[in-house]
This record gives structure tokens, C-alpha cells and sequence, in this order.
């Protein structure tokens, strides 16, 4: 079938590493391999077929038709997109190649692997789609009686693969290279393998955010609960997740924009049950927290919250004095209101007695940082005085304003 | 006594009064009293307040001069043990300097700010204090030194009693430059000499 190719061809392509050998050659330049040898045709094919299993699918996802899955369609086909890449410069070169087994006369027509060659660039984009296609399973949503199963039809072809592999003999550097490339497959294999269960799981997250959804609006019906146990459960349903994080990749040139109306979806209610403000390492870790996986750098959070103001979102960015980064919902809670509330929780304080920051936090459930800052920026307004001492920092009423001597 | 009605009600406790017989506002007990304020107009406030105590304090206590090194003062009238706070020097300093602004007090310029005259009585008053003795006295027309003045026996009964030289120089000058008197260099300071003229001179 190679060799079919090799006659359009200036050279024999090498089916293990499709370097343009001259046709003259027995053995590829490149590694060694044997260019017409039947047992090493059959082991490269073996090797393309495990390296490249999951690639079968490929003729209904770039739309070949069914014929250039014949060795010299193949060869037709890949010279057409060569052309249309460029003229002289074959952009990628695109083999099919068949594994006959015996018995089955089904599966003499079908091509048990394809192999690609990008010799100028272009294969992480065409893998990164391929492996959309395949998540998608998009041959399946296609009427195409054509294509087959890939669960079927792969175990049957592993088969008759591991009967084909001991039968190869090839000594020498290639046999080593090949034992090293089997293993780094096997690990390839394991490692992908894992990564599909971790994207099934954040398949199954849309499915689980709907399912809190549901229970939170279930309890809010029913007051059967206690109402310490409702808001703890709710707590958890809160923090479970966003069902389809923004990313990089999928917003592109728009990413921080998307990023910042992301979060303001999110965070909103969280900032408006924490008291209207939330430091931005808050922020940071319950939004990162509800992307799953989908982490977001503390930079890209930052760009974000910087774009509020342009987006007209809800929320602000602020930077206090001392260069702490908060987010505070917009309107509702003004600075007045903020340092009012803090005078009067210190007025009510018995005689004498002064509040620090971290009192102050743990009351009213907010960073100590944050505290700290409103109770200086309630401090620079004249409403309450310091106490700096060994026994740190405690803010008092502003006797002094009121006081007549 | 309206204000220390509306004093106590910010719920202050009352310290004792000194064995002198002095006593300390209650705000003397507000522990912020003695951290410098970083809010400018809490800061004037809490500097004004300082300022009538120390003022207080001076003319209950007969003192002029204020010294950051005079221990024994500082440590009644800037440390209150009761609640475990003290006045740093810088803190200090700053107080006398919004009271030198207003004239209640005057750095002696050769200390660094480490003394101050604290005019709990502006040398003006003294100075109209003074010429009054003298003229009651009938010490006019007559050379009086500077320590008969302060120190004498006819003045003991006097407010100015044991005033502090740079004070009672002050009072003087500006009696001079009145015109009511006129003075006279002396071997030392307390030797000098002045000679208040007869009234309407």
C-alpha cells in the first residue's frame, strides 16, 4: 500500500517516521527501519495502530470520503490538502493504513489507523480539535453508517496486534527505541486515562451544581430544619462550583471581560451575605475554589476586578491606604454607613473598653485585615481615637471631640 | 457643673485627687489620651485637652518651666499608673509645640525641646500683675531688684511669688516697653535692677 504511495511520491515515505526516503533505499535513513520488509510493515502498522487508536475515527471528522480510506484514495487525499496548503510544501502528510485480519470480512474495508505528518507546524491546533471531536463524539451525532464503533471495534485490533508483536524481530537501536516509545505510550495511555476521568467529573459538575440548586430551593420551602443546620448546608452548596468555568481558551482576546462578569455572578451574593466587602484574597480562594480545576492566577483575578468599573458590574475594586485590595458592592454600603455602624458597635461597649480589629472581625464575620481598615478609615473621619500600646492597637470612642474642660 | 455631668456620662472613671490636692479630669483615665492621634482634627482636640491640664497642673502646682528630663513631674502628670499608659517624650513634645502655636507656651530655644516655659498666665497679665503690687505698695519710683520682686518679702503673698526668671523677664520687657518702668543691668541676672515710674509718667 506504501508502496503505491511511493510511486506518486519523490521518495519512499518511512511508515515509522515518514521521512522521504530515496526509492532506492531498503532501509529508512532516518531510523533505520525497513522500508519493503513485510514482518516490519506489519509491526510499524501494529505500532501506528496503537500509537494512533484513538485517530481511527478521524475520515468522518475531517470528511473523507469513504474511498480515500483505500491506500491510493489516502495518498490522493493527502497530496489535495498538501496542494491546499501550499503549492511545493506538503503542509502535512496523511496515511491510512489497513490491517487485514483474516476472518472478519467486514473489516478488510476498514482502515485501522491514520497516521498525520505536520511538517510545518499545526498539530497542536488539529490535536487540540481532534480531541474536542472525540470528547464531542461527533461521529456519532453524524448519520454516517460509515464509521464504527470505537469501543467495538478497538479490542478486536488490540488482539490481533499483540499476536502480531512477537512475531517482529527488530534488533539494535530500533528494537530499544521501540521499547522505550511502548513504554512511554503505556504511560501516555495511563496518564490520558486519568485525565478522562477527571474531565468526566467536571462533565458530571454542571449535573451536580443543578442537583444543589434543586436541594437549596427544597430547603428554603420547608422549614423542617433547624435554621444553624440549613445555613451550614447551604454554605457547602454555595462553594460547590460554577458549571462552566471561563477560560483562556475558550473566551481568548475577551478572557478577563468574561472572567469579571463570571465572578461578579458569583461572588455577588457571597459579598453581599459577608457585608458588602471581601478582601481580595477572600475573593481569590472562593471563586478558585468554585472553578474546580479551572484555576485562575491571583494576576487574572486582579485584571479582572479592574475591568468592574468599565463593565458597569456591581462591584469595585478598592485599594485601601495601606495597599489592601477588597471588593465592595457598589451602592449599599457606603463608607458612611460602614463607619457609623462601627461607632455605634464601639459606643455600646461598656465604659472604657476599646475594639481591635480582630474583635471586631470575628463579630461581624469579615478578614482581619479588612477590619482593620474600616476601623481606620472610621478613625480618619474623626468618629473614634487609638489606643496604641503593648497590648496592641484598640480603637475608643472619640471622647475627645465631646469632651468640655 | 452641667459638663461633668455630660463628662461622666461617657462613663470615665474619677481618679482621686493628688495629695496636693489637684485632680486630674477623668479623661486623664481614657487610654487613647496618651497615643498621639493620627487624625488631624482628633489630634487638636486631644492637644487642646493636654494643654488645659498641663496648664492646670502648672498653676495649681505653681510651675513654670516644663523639662522632659524632670522626672518627677512628668511621671504625675504624663503616667498615669492606674491604667498603665504614659506620654512618650515625642508625644510630648508635640503638645507643647500646639501650645507654643497659641502662645501657652514657649520653647527654650537653646534646650532642643527639652524645656518649655508653660505661660499658664500670659506674660501680659503677669506683667499688669506686677506694676499693680508695685504701685499698691507704693514700690514705685524706687529701684526694685529682680530678686526682691520674686523672691522678696513683700511679694510672698503674691502669685508671682517664686516666678520663673524667663517669666518674670518677659513680664518686665513688656512693662518697659509700656512705659511704666525701666530697667538695669546687673552683675547676674538676679541683680538686676528695675524702676517702675510714678502712674500717668
Amino acid at each position: 500500500m506504501n508502496t503505491s504511495s511511493a510511486m506518486d511520491q519523490p521518495g519512499i515515505a518511512c511508515p515509522a517516521c515518514t521521512f522521504h526516503n530515496d526509492p532506492f533505499m531498503i532501509l529508512c535513513e532516518m531510523c533505520g527501519t525497513d522500508l519493503q520488509d513485510a514482518q516490519s510493515k506489519a509491526f510499524m502498522l501494529h505500532r501506528q495502530e496503537q500509537h494512533q487508536r484513538s485517530i481511527s475515527q478521524l475520515p468522518s471528522t475531517i470528511d473523507i470520503p469513504p474511498p480515500s480510506l483505500l491506500p491510493g484514495g489516502a495518498t490522493q487525499q493527502s497530496e489535495s490538502i498538501g496542494t491546499k496548503a501550499s503549492v511545493n510544501n506538503n503542509k502535512f502528510l496523511l496515511s491510512v493504513s489497513s490491517l487485514y485480519s483474516g476472518g472478519s470480512s467486514k473489516s478488510t474495508d476498514e482502515a485501522n489507523s491514520v497516521k498525520l505528518s505536520f511538517r510545518a507546524g499545526g498539530n497542536g491546533t488539529f490535536h487540540s480539535l481532534l480531541r474536542a471531536a472525540l470528547a464531542a463524539r461527533a461521529w456519532e451525532s453524524k448519520p454516517k453508517p460509515r464509521p464504527i464503533d470505537a469501543v467495538k471495534g478497538q479490542p478486536s485490533s488490540l488482539h490481533s496486534s499483540a499476536i502480531l508483536t512477537p512475531a517482529i524481530k527488530v534488533g539494535g537501536i530500533s528494537g530499544i527505541m521501540r521499547t522505550v516509545e511502548t513504554n512511554k505510550k503505556a504511560t501516555d495511555d495511563t496518564l490520558s486515562q486519568a485525565f478522562q476521568d477527571l474531565q468526566g467529573l467536571m462533565d458530571k459538575a454542571a449535573e451536580m451544581v443543578a442537583l444543589a440548586e434543586t436541594i437549596s430551593n427544597r430547603l428554603a420551602k420547608s422549614n423542617t430544619m433547624n435554621n444553624e443546620e440549613t445555613a451550614t448546608f447551604k454554605t457547602y452548596l454555595l462553594s460547590m462550583g460554577i458549571a462552566s468555568p471561563v477560560t483562556k481558551d475558550t473566551a481568548g482576546a475577551v478572557f478577563h471581560k468574561e472572567l469579571a462578569r463570571e465572578l461578579v455572578e458569583f461572588i455577588l451574593p457571597i459579598v453581599e451575605r459577608e457585608g458588602g466587602t471581601m478582601s481580595l484574597m477572600d475573593v481569590y480562594c472562593v471563586f478558585n475554589r468554585a472553578r474546580g480545576v479551572e484555576l485562575i492566577s491571583p494576576k487574572d483575578l486582579h485584571t479582572a476586578c479592574q475591568l468592574f468599573s468599565e463593565l458597569n458590574l456591581p462591584l469595585r475594586l478598592r485599594k485601601f491606604d495601606s495597599g489592601l485590595l477588597v471588593i465592595q458592592t457598589m451602592a449599599r454600603y457606603s463608607d458612611d454607613e460602614v463607619s457609623t455602624s462601627i461607632t455605634k458597635r464601639i459606643q455600646s461597649l461598656p465604659p472604657g473598653a476599646g475594639l481591635t480589629a480582630v474583635e471586631l472581625a470575628s463579630a461581624i464575620q469579615i478578614s482581619v485585615a479588612l477590619a482593620q481598615e474600616q476601623l481606620l478609615m472610621t478613625e480618619a473621619r474623626g468618629l473614634i481615637c487609638r489606643d496604641e500600646s503593648v497590648e496592641g492597637l484598640r480603637f475608643y470612642d472619640n471622647l475627645f471631640v465631646k469632651w468640655e474642660i | 457643673m452641667s459638663q461633668s455631668i455630660s463628662n461622666a456620662a461617657l462613663g470615665l472613671s474619677q481618679s482621686p485627687a493628688l495629695a496636693s490636692g489637684f485632680q486630674f479630669p477623668s479623661i486623664h483615665n481614657f487610654p487613647p489620651f496618651y497615643t498621639l492621634q493620627p487624625t488631624a482634627s482628633t489630634w487638636s482636640n486631644q492637644a487642646e485637652l493636654w494643654g488645659t491640664i498641663i496648664m492646670r497642673y502648672y498653676k495649681h502646682h505653681r510651675l513654670y518651666q516644663l523639662d522632659l528630663d524632670d522626672t518627677a513631674t512628668n511621671e504625675q502628670l504624663f503616667n498615669n499608673q492606674r491604667i498603665n499608659r504614659k506620654l512618650k517624650p515625642e508625644t510630648i513634645q508635640a503638645i507643647v509645640d500646639e501650645m507654643a502655636k497659641k502662645g501657652d507656651a514657649e520653647w527654650d530655644t537653646t534646650s532642643r525641646k527639652r524645656r518649655a516655659i508653660i505661660y499658664w498666665r500670659k506674660p501680659e497679665d503677669w506683667a499688669s500683675l506686677i506694676s499693680s503690687w508695685v504701685f499698691e505698695s507704693g514700690l514705685n519710683n524706687s529701684i526694685l531688684t529682680f530678686y526682691e520682686i520674686a523672691h522678696g518679702d513683700n511679694s510672698e503673698d503674691q502669685e508671682f511669688y517664686n516666678i520663673h526668671t524667663t517669666v518674670l523677664q518677659k513680664a518686665l520687657d513688656i512693662l518697659v516697653k509700656r512705659g511704666v518702668a525701666t530697667t538695669f543691668q546687673g552683675a547676674s541676672f538676679e541683680d538686676m535692677g528695675v524702676k517702675f515710674f510714678s502712674a500717668g509718667a
